[in-house]
C-alpha cells in the first residue's frame, strides 16, 4: 500500500504539468522547428548542469518574430526590468546525489534515456520518476558497462 | 563521562549552543518529513555573464593580509559565492599553500556578526548622512589646514592606500597619521638602527642554510614570511633515495613553537636570557673578547653547549644562519648580525631589503597629542586598538576626549563600541585593494564578490573624504598602477596581473649596508623572577579572528586548547606554586592583574609563563565573546614582549578545554605510531628506523584493481604541525563546528586532526606530529560491521560513506582503530540559514544528525577530474588531483595518487625505505602511511644531552 503510493504520480509527479510563467512548447521548437537541446541547454556538455537559457537566449529569436504575442509577455518584461524568469523545476534529484550531466554526453547517453521524447511534449512533464533503481539498471548493464567504478557508492554520493 | 543530552537539559548553556551555532553556521534545521520531493525554482539568467558555466566554479586571484603583510590567494567561487581560498603558486610569500588564516577567511565573510550597516549613536544612518556630515567638517579643515584630524590605522603595505592617505595630508597638511598594531616588527627595526645605523629588514635564504641556529625565532610560526619559511626549511630536509641531506636546526626558547619542535636540538632558555646566550655565543666565534656578566649564570652544560654549536656554525661559514626573534629586543638584533657576518653569511642566507611597510608615528603620540594640543576628529580604521592597546596607554580614555570619533571596521568591536560613527567595511573578498608580500612583491587583492553589506573598503573610505562622492576602490586601484608601472598596452598586462595575482618585477632591491664597528651593549641583568610572553595566538592571532568558529575550534598545535587561552607553565614551576591543569591563577605586572587557567606545557622554560593575546573579548561577536582572558590588560608597552610577572594561586578551577586525549590511538602503550630515528642510522642500515614489511597473511581474498588504486603518503619528516591542513579540509567538506561544550564531549568533526606526542622527559622533550586523515584501509574494519553497507568499498580502494544510507548504529566507529569516524549527535549543520548555505561547498553533501562521517579522500575532487578527463578522452595525470589537506600544506607533506601507476609521485614515496603504516599489525593494510621522522643531530650535542641534560 505504502509502496504503491511512492510509485504514483501523486507522489512523483509523473506526467504531471508544472505551470511556468511561459507555456514553452519543447515539441514546437524541438520537434517542429528543429532547434538542437544544445541550443538552449548551453553548457550541458561542460557542467553538472544543463543550464538554463538566459532571457537574452529567448529574444534571440523573439525579438524579431512573435514580437507583441500576450505569451510572451513575462519574456520581454523579464529583459526590460533585468528581472530574471523563474521556471518550476520538473526533474529533481536528492541533494545527496551528484549527477553530471557532461559525462553522460560524453559517453553517448541521449537526452530522451532519461527525459523522455522531448520533441512530443507541448508543454514539459516529467517523463519519469528518478529512482536509484533507473540508474543502476544502466550502469549495472554490461553492454554500457564502461568500468567498474561505475557500481560505486562514491560516483554518486559523496 | 557527561550525560550525552545535557547540554538540552541546561536551558542556558542550550541557550548559548544554538547563539554560537547560529553564528557559526550549524543551527538545527528541522527538516520537515514530507512524503513529495519539495518543489524547487530555477531562476535563469537574464543576460548569462561570460565564462560563467553553471555548476564549474571559477577562480580569483587575490590578496589577503595579516599584519599588512600580503599572502597570495586563489578564491574558488560557486556562481558568484566564494567558497574556499587556497594559496597562489604565483605568490612568493606562500607558493601555493596556506595557513588557518588564510583557509578560515572566508568564514568569516559570512559571518552575520560583521557590521551590515551605517550607525551612528546606535541608530541606522545612511552613508550620505555620513557624507553630509564630513562635507561641513571639512568647511572647517580647509580653514585650518587640517588641524586636529588624524588617522589611526594598522601598520600598512598597500600602495593604493597609503597614497590616498598622503592625498589627503596634502590637502590637509596639519593632519597626523598614527598607526598601531600589537604585533610589530618595531625591534628588527630599531635592532638593523643599532647595528648599521640605517633600517633594513632582513630576508633569510634558509634553502642555503645548512645549519640554522635559532635565537627565540619562531621563524615557521610568526612572521610575514613563515610559510615562505616552512617551504624554504623543509625542502632542505627532505630525505628521499638519492638525496639523504638535511639541514641542522638548533632551536634556543623559552616555550615550545613549532619551529622548535622541529628543531634537531633544542635548549630551553628565558626570553631575557638570550642576550648574554648570544654574547657567549659571539665570544665563541671570536667576535668579542668581553664577557658578560650575564653568562656566569649558565651552567656548564649550557656554556659546552654554545661553544659545540659555535663549533658547528664555523664549520659551515657561509653555509650557516642565525635567526633571531622578530619581537626580541634590538640589542639581540643587532648582535645577530654581527655573528652573522663574521659569519660571512650576507648576501649568502640573509640579505637586507628596505622595509616595506608603511612607517607612520606611533599610536602614544596619539595619545599625547589629544591630552597636549586636542584632537577633534579621528578616523579610525581596521585593527582593534581600543582592544589591543598596550596597558600603559589609556588610548580608551583619550580617545573619548576627541568630539568626532569615526571608526571603519569589518566588526562593531570594542573600538567601534566608543565611537559615533560606525561604518562598515568590507571584507577583503569583497573589495579592490593592494599589498606587499614580505620582500615587498606587490600583488592585486581582487573581490571575489560583491559587497553583501553596506560596506566600504578603507581605500574607498579615505577618496570618499578627499574628494567630492570618492570613486570606486577598482578605479582607484587600476588609476594607481596605471600611473606607477607605465604599463603598454595597459589592458592586456593588467589583466595578466589580475589573472596571475602578483605584479611583476616588484620585488625590493638588495641592500648591502655596512656593520657598525662596536658591538651593541647589552643588558647584564638576568632578573630571577618569574617571566613571562605575550604572543600573539595561533589561531584568532591578535584577536581579529576570534568570531571565527573553525579558528576557535580547531584544537592549537602544542597545546591542544581549543576555545580558549591558558597561562602556560611548565612542569617545575607547577610543582614549586603547587599548581595543576585548571586551577585559576592571577598574574600581574606592576599594578594590573589578570585571570587565567593553568596548563601545564612540556618543553616550556622553568620560571616562565606563556599567555596568547586575543581572548577575553565583549564586542567580537556571538562566537568569539567571553571566551578566556585578555591579556593586552597586563601588557604594557614598552615590555610588549616579555616581562617580570608575578602568580598568584586563586584556589578555584576554571576548566578548560583541550582536545588532547581525543581519538586517541596510543591507550595501549607500545605501539609504534611514530617512528624516528636519527639520519646517521637511517643512511648506515635503514631497518634500524623503519623495519621491512612482512607481507601479512589475510583470509579476505585480495580485491582486483583494474583502475585507479589511490593512495596517500605523509611525510612527517616535513610535517611541522602548522594545522593548516585541517583548516582546509573543514572549509572543503562543509565540515561543523559543534561549540565548545560538545569539545569537551570529545565530539569535535574534524576529518583530520593532527596528533601531537612527546617522547623524553616533560623539561625537554621530542616533539611528534601527526597527521591522521582515513587510512581508507584495503581490509576496513568498519566496512566488516556496517549493517546497511553504508560505508563500502569502492573499486579504486576507497573506504566510501554512503549518507543516504547510514543510520547511525556507530558501529564503524567503534570497529576504527585509527579514529577517524565522526558522528553528528545532533544537527551541527546550518540546513536553513541563506548565509550558512552560501558558504557552502556544493559538490558536497551537508550531513544531517544521526549520520557518521569521515575522509572521503576528497572524492568530489577525484570524480571532477575523472569526468573532465573523460569528457576529453584522456586518462587522468599524476597531480592531478589534490587533496584539500594537500593543496594547503605548506611543507609539501602529503601527496595523494593513484598507487596502481608506478611512476606517480606517491606509488615512489610508498616504495621509500622510511615507508611505514601506522597500526598494521591489525591486517588492515591502510592506503595512507607515514615517511618516518629523521633527526639530524650532531653527535657531540647529542652525548652531551643524553649524559647531563
Amino acid at each position: 500500500m505504502e509502496t504503491a503510493l511512492y510509485w504514483s504520480s501523486y507522489v512523483t509527479h509523473t506526467d504531471v504539468v508544472e505551470s511556468q510563467p511561459i507555456p514553452f512548447s519543447h515539441k514546437h521548437h524541438v520537434g517542429e522547428l528543429g532547434l538542437d537541446c544544445r541550443y538552449c541547454h548551453s553548457v550541458v556538455e561542460k557542467s553538472a548542469y544543463p543550464g538554463m537559457p538566459s532571457t537574452h537566449t529567448c529574444m534571440t529569436c523573439h525579438s524579431q518574430i512573435w514580437k507583441t504575442s500576450p505569451i510572451l509577455a513575462p519574456l520581454r518584461e523579464s529583459y526590460r526590468t533585468k528581472t530574471p524568469l523563474i521556471w518550476n523545476r520538473v526533474y529533481r534529484l536528492p541533494d545527496f546525489v551528484y549527477f553530471n550531466h557532461s559525462i553522460h554526453i560524453a559517453k553517448g547517453i541521449e537526452c530522451a534515456s532519461c527525459h523522455g521524447q522531448v520533441e512530443q511534449m507541448p508543454l514539459t512533464r516529467k517523463h519519469q520518476a528518478f529512482y536509484m533503481r533507473q540508474c543502476l539498471d544502466c550502469h549495472r548493464d554490461p553492454q554500457r558497462h564502461l568500468g567498474a567504478k561505475l557500481m560505486d557508492c562514491s560516483t554518486c554520493h559523496r | 563521562m557527561p550525560q550525552m543530552n545535557s547540554i538540552f537539559q541546561d536551558p542556558l548553556s542550550r541557550r548559548h549552543f544554538i547563539q554560537i551555532m547560529g553564528a557559526s553556521f550549524a543551527l538545527a534545521g528541522l527538516g520537515s518529513a514530507c512524503v513529495r520531493a519539495p518543489y524547487e525554482k530555477i531562476v535563469a539568467y537574464v543576460d548569462s555573464p561570460e565564462d560563467q558555466i553553471p555548476g564549474v566554479p571559477r577562480y580569483f586571484a587575490s590578496t589577503l593580509t595579516l599584519g599588512g603583510f600580503a599572502q597570495g590567494v586563489i578564491v574558488e567561487t560557486h556562481e558568484g559565492r566564494p567558497t574556499k581560498v587556497d594559496g597562489n603558486p604565483d605568490h612568493p610569500a606562500n607558493f601555493g599553500s596556506s595557513d588557518p588564516y588564510i583557509q578560515a577567511s572566508v568564514l568569516s565573510l559570512y559571518d552575520p556578526d560583521r557590521s551590515q550597516s551605517v550607525k551612528k549613536n546606535g541608530e541606522i544612518r545612511s552613508w550620505d548622512d555620513f557624507i553630509l556630515e564630513m562635507q561641513n567638517e571639512k568647511r572647517t579643515w580647509n580653514q585650518t589646514d587640517g588641524e586636529g584630524v588624524c588617522f589611526l590605522t594598522e601598520v600598512l603595505t598597500s600602495p593604493t592606500l597609503i597614497e590616498q592617505i598622503n592625498k589627503f595630508i596634502r590637502l590637509f597638511p596639519k593632519s597626523n597619521w598614527y598607526q598601531f598594531s600589537p604585533v610589530d616588527r618595531k625591534n628588527i627595526y630599531e635592532g638593523t638602527n643599532l647595528a648599521f645605523g640605517r633600517t633594513l629588514s632582513p630576508i633569510y635564504h634558509l634553502q642555503q642554510a645548512r645549519v640554522i641556529l635559532s635565537l627565540d625565532g619562531a621563524f615557521m610560526d610568526e612572521g610575514p614570511a613563515r610559510l615562505a619559511h616552512i617551504r624554504q626549511f623543509t625542502n632542505a630536509r627532505r630525505v628521499r633515495t638519492g638525496s639523504k641531506v638535511m639541514n641542522r636546526l638548533y632551536m634556543v626558547e623559552g616555550t615550545p613553537s613549532l619551529t622548535g619542535a622541529t628543531a634537531d636540538h633544542r635548549l630551553r632558555l628565558n626570553p631575557s636570557e638570550m642576550e648574554a646566550f648570544a654574547c657567549a655565543l659571539a665570544r665563541k666565534i671570536g667576535i668579542t673578547e668581553s664577557e658578560s656578566s650575564g653568562e656566569s649564570k649558565f651552567s656548564d652544560d649550557i656554556k659546552k653547549w654554545i661553544g659545540i654549536v659555535a663549533h658547528d656554525l664555523k664549520e659551515h661559514a657561509g653555509r650557516c644562519l642565525v635567526v633571531c626573534g622578530d619581537r626580541q629586543t634590538p640589542a639581540l638584533h643587532a648582535l645577530t648580525h654581527h655573528i652573522n657576518s663574521a659569519l660571512g653569511n650576507f648576501d649568502k642566507t640573509v640579505s637586507w631589503i628596505q622595509p616595506v611597510e608603511s612607517q607612520a608615528k606611533d599610536v602614544s603620540s596619539l595619545v599625547d597629542q589629544i591630552n597636549s594640543r586636542g584632537v577633534n576628529t579621528v578616523f579610525i580604521l581596521g585593527g582593534n586598538p581600543v582592544y589591543c592597546a598596550p596597558a600603559d596607554i589609556d588610548l580608551k580614555t583619550a580617545l573619548l576626549k576627541v568630539k568626532n570619533r569615526i571608526r571603519l571596521s569589518e566588526y562593531p568591536d570594542e573600538t567601534a563600541e566608543i565611537c559615533q560613527w560606525r561604518l562598515p567595511e568590507t571584507h577583503a573578498l569583497e573589495a579592490w585593494s593592494d599589498a606587499l608580500a614580505f620582500d615587498g612583491t606587490a600583488s592585486i587583492a581582487q573581490p571575489a564578490c560583491a559587497p553583501f553589506y553596506e560596506g566600504k573598503s578603507a581605500i574607498e573610505f579615505i577618496s570618499l573624504l578627499s574628494s567630492q562622492g570618492g570613486a570606486s576602490s577598482h578605479g582607484l586601484v587600476r588609476d594607481y598602477w596605471k600611473n606607477r608601472l607605465k604599463l603598454s598596452p595597459f589592458e592586456e598586462k593588467w589583466n595578466q596581473i589580475l589573472r596571475d595575482g602578483v605584479i611583476p618585477q616588484t620585488r625590493a632591491s638588495a641592500q648591502r649596508p655596512v656593520l657598525k664597528r662596536n658591538l651593541p651593549a647589552v643588558s647584564s641583568a638576568i632578573p630571577n623572577d618569574l617571566e613571562i610572553i605575550f604572543k600573539e595566538d595561533s589561531n584568532v592571532y591578535d584577536g581579529r579572528f576570534s568570531n571565527n568558529g573553525w579558528l576557535q575550534e580547531l584544537p592549537r598545535p602544542i597545546t591542544k586548547l581549543t576555545w580558549t587561552n591558558a597561562v602556560l607553565i611548565s612542569a617545575e614551576t607547577a610543582k614549586k606554586n603547587s599548581l595543576e591543569n585548571d586551577d585559576e591563577v592571577e598574574l600581574s605586572v606592576q599594578d594590573r592583574s589578570v585571570r587565567g587557567s593553568v596548563i601545564i606545557v612540556p618543553g616550556q622554560s622553568e620560571n616562565l609563563i606563556t599567555v596568547h593575546l586575543g581572548y577575553g573579548r565583549t564586542q567580537a561577536g556571538r562566537v568569539g565573546n567571553r571566551l578566556g582572558f585578555n591579556a593586552y590588560t597586563i601588557r604594557r608597552s614598552s615590555e610588549s614582549y616579555f616581562s617580570s610577572v608575578q602568580m598568584l594561586k586563586t584556589g578555584r578551577k576554571r576548566p578548560i578545554f583541550t582536545a588532547q586525549h581525543h581519538f586517541d590511538m596510543d591507550s595501549t602503550k607500545g605501539r609504534d605510531l611514530i617512528l624516528y630515528g636519527d639520519l646517521d642510522q637511517f643512511k648506515q642500515n635503514s631497518e634500524k628506523v623503519v623495519r621491512t614489511r612482512k607481507e601479512q597473511e589475510s583470509l579476505v581474498p585480495a580485491r582486483p584493481y583494474t583502475g585507479a588504486k589511490w593512495g596517500m603518503s605523509i611525510d612527517l619528516n616535513t610535517c611541522i604541525g602548522c594545522n593548516a591542513c585541517m583548516i582546509a579540509c573543514q572549509s572543503e567538506n562543509n565540515i561543523p563546528i559543534v561549540g565548545q561544550d560538545e569539545v569537551a564531549r570529545g565530539r569535535s568533526m574534524h576529518w583530520i586532526r593532527v596528533d601531537r606526542y612527546y617522547r623524553g622527559d616533560s623539561g625537554s622533550p621530542q616533539f611528534f606530529f601527526q597527521p591522521i586523515p582515513c587510512m581508507h584501509c584495503e581490509n576496513a574494519p568498519c566496512e566488516e560491521v556496517c549493517p546497511t553497507a553504508a560505508t563500502s568499498h569502492s573499486s579504486e580502494g576507497l573506504n566510501q560513506m554512503t549518507y543516504n544510507r547510514c543510520v547511525g548504529t556507530r558501529f564503524c566507529s567503534n570497529n576504527c582503530p585509527y579514529k577517524v569516524r565522526r558522528f553528528n549527535f545532533f544537527q551541527y549543520s546550518d540546513m536553513k540559514d541563506s548565509l550558512s548555505r552560501m558558504s557552502k561547498n556544493p559538490d558536497v553533501t551537508v550531513r544531517s544528525r544521526g549520520v557518521m562521517e569521515k575522509c572521503t579522500y576528497c572524492v568530489q575532487r577525484i570524480r571532477e577530474v575523472q569526468i573532465r578527463a573523460e569528457v576529453e578522452s584522456r586518462e587522468v595525470r599524476d597531480g592531478e588531483i589534490i587533496t584539500a589537506c594537500q593543496a594547503s600544506c605548506p611543507a609539501q607533506a602529503i601527496v595523494f595518487g593513484d598507487m596502481n601507476d608506478p611512476r606517480s609521485e606517491v606509488s615512489k614515496l610508498k616504495a621509500e625505505a622510511l615507508d611505514y603504516g601506522i597500526l598494521e599489525e591489525l591486517g588492515t593494510r591502510p592506503r595512507t602511511t607515514y615517511l618516518a621522522k629523521l633527526y639530524n643531530p650532531l653527535p657531540a650535542l647529542r652525548d652531551l644531552e643524553s649524559g647531563g641534560g
